[in-house]
């Protein structure tokens, strides 16, 4: 036997091996899987049973890993503790110059950076560690300024996670702080639920003559209770859920993970 | 200059290479895409990993009278009340003599065996003859022990429902003596008498009679004839023993924690919630609860699952299912490596169909340590399914043993000290409730046992406490069970659990 010629062709068998699991699994893992519904027959059948779309059905979307969050949040007596500690004007307020002339305007330029400064350091010092501007949305009705920030992982929302500040003409008066901060991923990826599943799943949450319209859809990391009901939790395990917003703001979360 | 054949040695030592590189990298890869894993989150130690396989426990082992009473026949007594299980069973065939089991099981293989019922006086008069009991503190069906430790139990002991004492008399040579308290009953068990010159009772009560405790009756004791003839131990001296106790999470840490929660959840343990909480309790579950494993600061952990449809098994069975789960998820060995023996203290079987039962397990060293509150372990089994599992493991730190002498401080001094205190705890957990007694004579009345034991006392949230011989009073009054726990130092209460 030629040692040499079967040590060639066992790497050519190997090295094809290997490209073609590569080649099939690409993304480690992730299998794209085809549509499992006919759009059209979806819709007419949820239309049928008093679903009606106002949003496009989300694609069928790829396996993802659970994740581990930790959960920070502040009670109401801490963050008005912070407030009131010395000190809290210079780092939580607005410039004196500016709130005492009333130009605390988000529309005034370098008001919008100001806030989130502001934000950004309250943040800090609740132990917070990463909100991102780029997430932030700032608000303002009358004199009150919102400003608040939202956390997401690989462009997925963390449901419920929100840190958010409240200006009066310029001085920070409160806010909420529920905010979760990804910290690990599950070793294996779920299988997610196909969007159409979550739209069945809500016709059968809804009375027979109800009508519901569907705002808006998209797949989230979701807790699966709401943050007053976290108590003393300091971390937790988000899976992935779909979102349904429907009838003007109404909310649904249709757990999306399939084991 | 190069030697002839060097640049084809070095070519095929490449190849060789390459060919061992893109094998390891084939396995690796399908490894990777079969379990369907994260690349990033995959450790070389999970590669090497193994299931941990834990040694299953027979139910024999697990069973073992909590006291055991030799009459000398002249009015004095011996008592065992530490280690029981060496007179009780071994695994082999028993070195240092036979036991008591073992002698049971050469009085079954008698041929002819009847039974008939006694009265308590009947029973009392023979027992205070030369004799050897076993008591236990929890009734255990005879057919259950006759299945556990395959004595050929004939169909004429059908009739005996529940054994609280098992006694053999050398007044009455062919016979064993039982007691089924729950019922107040008793019964004889008669052989055919072939043989019983060379019983192994005979060597065994030798044996026990050794190591014995001197002991006398309390009515005695106290002066009172009418008082209650418990037992009551007077050694000249004992090994008193105080250890102080962590947890199996304090020394084990996260890694103990979760390869425990890993045997729970098995395949799924990659899909299970898991919260933790400020005050240190980590929750792990699967599903909607389906699966809930709670592990706390103090060292318990508790698990329980929903329950499926099942069918009903008879109790050894139960007990054979709980005691396959534990070898399952962690075995008897703690997070310090060191590998317990289990004392099954109390079963709690509910009339039910499917059939449920809650086994409760201390752990044994010397002896049984028994627990002021609950147990070291407690698995409920409905059907042929677990759908409970709690274990707190103490894990032993300093420990000094040292020979005492009870001097003052005998158990009846103790009792004479600390009566009212008892009586008035009782009366508070609901006991006595119609009695218009003196609390010493409600007291006497109701004292079920009087031992020098092992107790492990309440631990604190960090879980942390110590484990101290001690007096032990076990009070018994109209099915509601209490223990009490006194200092064989200075007599003064150390705490009270419910049983």
């Amino acid at each position: 036997m030629d040692w040499a010629k079967a040590k060639t062709i066992i790497i050519i068998a190997l090295l094809l091996t290997n490209l073609f699991l590569i080649a099939i699994y690409g993304d480690f893992g992730v299998k794209d899987k085809p549509q499992t519904f006919d759009r059209a027959a979806l819709i007419q059948l949820l239309e049928e049973r008093g679903v009606v779309l106002e949003t496009a059905i989300p694609e069928r979307p790829k396996d993802m890993e659970l994740l581990s969050v930790e959960v920070i949040h502040s009670s109401q007596e801490d963050i008005q503790a912070l407030l009131e500690s010395q000190g809290a004007a210079d780092l939580f307020w607005l410039p004196e110059t500016w709130r005492e002339s009333g130009a605390w305007d988000i529309e005034k330029p370098g008001r919008q950076e100001a806030y989130l400064e502001c934000a950004g350091n309250f943040a800090m010092a609740l132990g917070v560690s990463n909100p991102q501007n780029d997430s932030a949305e700032v608000d303002q009705e009358g004199e009150v300024v919102t400003v608040t920030f939202r956390n997401q992982y690989d462009g997925i929302p963390l449901e419920g996670s929100r840190f958010s500040v409240i200006f009066r003409q310029g001085r920070m008066t409160g806010g909420e702080v529920f905010w979760l901060v990804p910290a690990e991923y599950s070793r294996k990826k779920v299988s997610v639920a196909d969007a159409s599943v979550a739209l069945l799943a809500l016709v059968s949450q809804k009375e027979a003559e109800e009508i519901w319209v569907v705002e808006e859809m998209n797949l989230v990391y979701w807790l699966g209770d709401d943050p007053e009901d976290f108590g003393d939790t300091v971390a937790d395990t988000a899976f992935p859920a779909w979102y349904i917003k429907y009838n003007n703001g109404e909310k649904k979360y249709v757990n999306a993970a399939q084991f | 200059m190069k030697e002839p054949g060097t640049k084809g040695t070095t070519k095929e030592f490449i190849k060789s290479v390459m060919m061992v590189v893109l094998f390891l990298s084939t396995i690796l890869l399908l490894y990777v895409f079969w379990e369907d894993i994260n690349p990033g989150q995959m450790t070389l130690g999970e590669l090497t990993e193994q299931e941990s396989v834990h040694p299953l426990i027979e139910p024999a082992e697990v069973l073992a009278p909590d006291e055991l009473q030799l009459s000398y026949g002249d009015g004095s007594y011996g008592v065992i009340t530490g280690d029981t299980r060496s007179y009780w069973w071994t695994s082999q065939d028993p070195s240092q003599g036979p036991t008591f089991s073992y002698s049971v099981r050469e009085f079954f293989q008698e041929q002819d065996i009847f039974v008939e019922e006694i009265t308590e006086e009947q029973y009392k008069q023979v027992v205070a003859m030369e004799s050897l009991k076993v008591i236990f503190d929890e009734a255990l069906p005879l057919e259950f022990l006759c299945q556990v430790y395959q004595w050929e139990c004939p169909s004429a002991t059908e009739t005996i429902q529940q054994v609280s004492e098992l006694a053999y008399s050398f007044g009455s040579m062919e016979s064993l003596f039982v007691r089924d308290k729950g019922q107040g009953k008793y019964y004889r068990i008669i052989g055919n008498g072939e043989n019983l010159e060379k019983t192994p009772f005979l060597s065994l009560y030798q044996r026990t009679a050794i190591n014995a405790h001197v002991a006398y009756p309390l009515s005695l004791l106290m002066g009172e004839a009418e008082a209650n003839p418990v037992l009551v131990p007077l050694p000249n001296e004992f090994p008193y023993t105080i250890t102080t106790y962590t947890n199996e999470r304090a020394i084990g840490g996260e890694d103990f924690e979760r390869s425990l929660a890993k045997t729970f959840f098995g395949n799924t343990f990659d899909f299970t919630r898991i919260i933790q909480d400020a005050k240190g309790t980590n929750t792990y579950m699967y599903g909607y609860g389906q699966r809930v494993l709670v592990a706390t600061k103090d060292g318990t952990f508790r698990y329980q699952e929903e329950t499926a449809v099942t069918q009903d098994v008879k109790l050894l069975d139960s007990l054979e299912i709980a005691l396959e789960f534990l070898s399952k998820h962690g075995g008897t060995q703690g997070a310090s490596e060191e590998i317990y023996a289990l004392h099954l203290s109390d079963i709690q079987q509910q009339a039910s169909r499917p059939s449920s039962v809650r086994f409760l397990f201390d752990l044994w060293e010397k002896s049984a340590v028994r627990y002021e509150g609950g147990g070291a372990l407690a698995i409920t089994v409905v059907g042929e399914q677990v759908v409970e599992f709690t274990r707190d493991f103490y894990i032993p730190e300093k420990t000094q043993t040292q020979p005492f002498s009870a001097g003052d401080y005998t158990a009846v001094n103790v009792l004479a000290t600390n009566y009212e205190q008892m009586a008035a705890v009782l009366m508070e957990a609901g006991f006595f409730q119609d009695k218009r007694e003196e609390s010493l004579s409600l007291v006497l009345q109701s004292i079920q046992s009087i031992r020098l034991a092992e107790t492990r006392f309440a631990k604190t949230q960090e879980g942390m406490g110590k484990i101290e011989t001690c007096w032990c009073f076990f009070i018994e009054e109209d099915g509601k069970q209490m223990e009490f726990y006194y200092s064989i130092r200075d007599a003064l209460p150390m705490g009270h659990t419910f049983r």
